[in-house]
């Protein structure tokens, strides 16, 4: 054992040197690649404990060094691993590589076939460069990597030269392609070289048209976005038994008819072009989050969810849509975000919709809030009779009105930020006298507030929230946030 | 074996250096090598722990009864570890890793080894050498010929101040 002089000057064993590789290996799979490496330096026994870290992270983007050297130590420690008969777990590398990089794809295919020889799980590679001149090929022994269980891809093309010595990936659970381009020939062929997948992403690939799920027996979790606008990819689910998320942002869906999602927990549509038509046969029995964002094609139709297990809805778009949700959850919350593009959005029409989705939902715990993003919608055009609230009387509210038969009770609640940190602060009810702090232009005593009048503080709480709410001068940077919340009447029928 | 009656069924526990702890079954069964010899019924006289010297049980005790009066919330669990280790040496830092091995308690094994991966962040070579108790037994022409091979790791590091 060696020992050395401590702080306090008492002689003490290096105790670190002597754990079991085991623990050793815990310990340095916590610390990142840079702090691993430099532990070399410690002393002779240390030189190349850092290899026992089961991972190995490199990044050229961090990287402090030019590229040639940040080559060779890659390559130093890929060798260093070899040569001890040491195994890489799991190996990410972000290199920038462009198509004139003939060394590095040299260096790439030799390292693959290293990491092969060790029986790598977990790969990731990603492409940090921004070569104009279009992606580069994928090395072909990347996708031949039988021991992959989980592989990632970012900014490389997928072509039939990648696929060349494509493997049946027998231990495959994660793939994730990121900014790829491939076709969707060579996808299909992929997938069915992936038996056992249980999580497939597909984020803002170039080329995909149509993307086919089928004889994926495992799959849990279908992750897809696209940011690409004129071409549309659409996706088909054939037997979706055992998904248990799907998220599609920008993109088609189409749902089989009647089609039985047994294990969906979770289902996010955002900016799906496709109607949902047949959404309404589809069955959802333990589905417990549905969130719909942006999606054109529930303007026409009627949707109805069966979903009896459900926890949260969210809606956000720009009309109002028909919703309804048939469930046998006693405790559930839906939370409806409605953008106000120009005040004549703001129809009576536009009301009632919203009273029939309102009453719809009304068995859950409502969120409502209503956003704008233009600085020139006033929102007393919206509420015509809304008189910068002043004078209002209560009678006379045209909103209260309409809801008066199921509304019961309206608060406003609050919600403060302070700076750049992410306080919980929950949501409170604003009380009368706080309210008179945030109403800068009426110092009128209030008792009574009317439903347009908070409407009227929620907008007014919101620009200046976003803006300096300063309150005092400790609290400078601090954001607040406004929402209602609705008691509705229980249906005495 | 499990007490039939109300009363809590306590192990006595015995150090390498001939020790003596008793704790509360529910508390030690944390630790699964000592969970396995009550489950197989040989806990009913003292458990040698032939590994764990009597300043590293005591102190793993004092954390097994610690975290099994806080119930199953994770958050609170993980306040109390990092209270617990907030105050430890490097030393008992290495022999409690050591224990939580021996002992098969995954939840001190992991928290012990964070620890130790947090305690060494950032910090300059000169620094974990003193704190660790590691002798450098490079010539400088080595040292320097390591450091050289590692230069990309040294940035942003604290500078030694003597070495």
């Amino acid at each position: 054992m060696k020992t050395a002089k401590r702080e306090d000057g008492s002689n003490s064993v290096d105790k670190i040197s002597e754990l079991p590789e085991g623990i050793l290996q815990g310990i340095f799979s916590l610390l990142s690649q840079e702090e691993a490496v430099r532990t070399s330096v410690l002393s002779k026994s240390w030189r190349n404990i850092w290899c026992t870290r089961p991972n190995l992270d490199l990044s050229d983007v961090t990287f402090k060094g030019n590229k040639q050297h940040f080559l060779s130590v890659v390559n130093t420690a890929l060798e260093l691993y070899r040569d001890q008969r040491l195994c890489v777990d799991e190996f990410r590398l972000c290199i920038s590589v462009g198509h004139s990089d003939h060394e590095i794809f040299y260096l790439l295919e030799k390292w693959v076939r290293t990491l092969t020889n060790m029986s790598v799980k977990k790969f990731c590679l990603r492409n940090s460069s921004k070569d104009r001149n279009g992606l580069v090929e994928l090395p072909p022994v990347v996708l031949g990597a039988e021991s992959l269980q989980h592989l990632h891809v970012e900014n490389f093309m997928l072509n039939r030269k990648a696929i060349r010595r494509l493997v049946i990936f027998k231990h495959l659970r994660s793939l994730r392609l990121d900014g790829v381009s491939i076709s969707d020939e060579i996808f299909k062929k992929i997938i069915s070289r992936c038996p056992l997948v249980e999580n497939i992403c597909v984020d803002e690939c170039i080329g995909l048209g149509k993307i086919e799920l089928n004889n994926l027996l495992n799959l849990k979790n279908f992750y897809f976005s696209d940011m690409d606008d004129e071409h549309i990819c659409t996706i088909e689910i054939h037997a979706p038994y055992s998904l248990e998320t799907i998220h599609i942002l920008e993109g088609d869906i189409w749902f089989h008819k009647g089609a039985e999602f047994r294990n969906l927990n979770s289902l996010n549509l955002i900016g799906v072009k496709s109607s949902f038509h047949h959404l309404s046969s589809c069955k959802f029995p333990v589905l417990e989050t549905f969130g719909i964002r942006d999606c054109d094609g529930l303007k026409e139709i009627q949707l109805f969810i069966d979903a009896p297990k459900i926890r949260s809805f969210d809606y956000c778009g720009e009309f109002v849509p028909s919703i309804s949700i048939a469930t046998t959850s006693s405790k559930w919350s839906s939370d409806i975000n409605l953008w106000f593009r120009h005040s004549s959005d703001a129809s009576t029409l536009y009301f009632l919709k919203l009273k029939e989705l309102l009453k719809s939902l009304s068995q859950s715990e409502i969120s409502l809030s209503f956003l704008s993003n233009y600085m020139n919608t006033d929102m007393a055009h919206v509420f015509p009779e809304n008189n910068q609230g002043q004078e209002i009387d209560d009678g006379d509210d045209q909103f209260r009105k309409l809801w008066k038969r199921d509304l019961e009770q309206a608060s406003l609640e609050i919600k403060k930020k302070t700076g750049g940190e992410e306080e919980k602060e929950e949501w409170r009810t604003i009380t009368l006298s706080e309210l008179q702090n945030y109403d800068v232009d009426s110092k009128k005593e209030c008792h009574h507030v009317s439903l347009s009048e908070l409407l009227w503080y929620h907008q007014e709480i919101d620009k200046k929230g976003c803006h300096h709410m300063s309150l005092s001068d400790d609290q400078e940077r601090e954001r607040i946030f406004t929402r209602f919340a609705l008691k509705w009447r229980q249906d005495e029928n | 074996m499990a007490a039939e009656t109300g009363t809590p069924t306590t192990l006595t526990l015995k150090s390498n250096d001939d020790e003596l702890f008793s704790v509360a079954e529910s508390a030690a069964i944390l630790s699964v090598t000592i969970r396995n010899m009550v489950e197989d019924g040989c806990a009913g006289g003292v458990i040698p722990l032939d590994n764990v010297d009597g300043k590293t049980l005591a102190s793993v005790i004092t954390y097994m009864n610690g975290i099994s009066a806080i119930p199953a919330d994770e958050e609170k669990k993980k306040s109390y570890r990092d209270k617990f280790l907030s105050d430890k040496d490097f030393e008992t830092l290495a022999d409690m890793v050591l224990a939580a091995n021996y002992l098969n308690m995954s939840c001190l094994m992991d928290a012990v080894s964070a620890k130790i991966a947090q305690v060494m962040e950032k910090k300059s070579v000169g620094w974990v050498r003193r704190k660790f108790g590691i002798e450098n037994d490079y010539t400088p022409e080595e040292e320097a010929a390591v450091k050289e091979e590692h230069k990309w790791t040294f940035e942003g590091v604290e500078t030694d101040d003597d070495n």
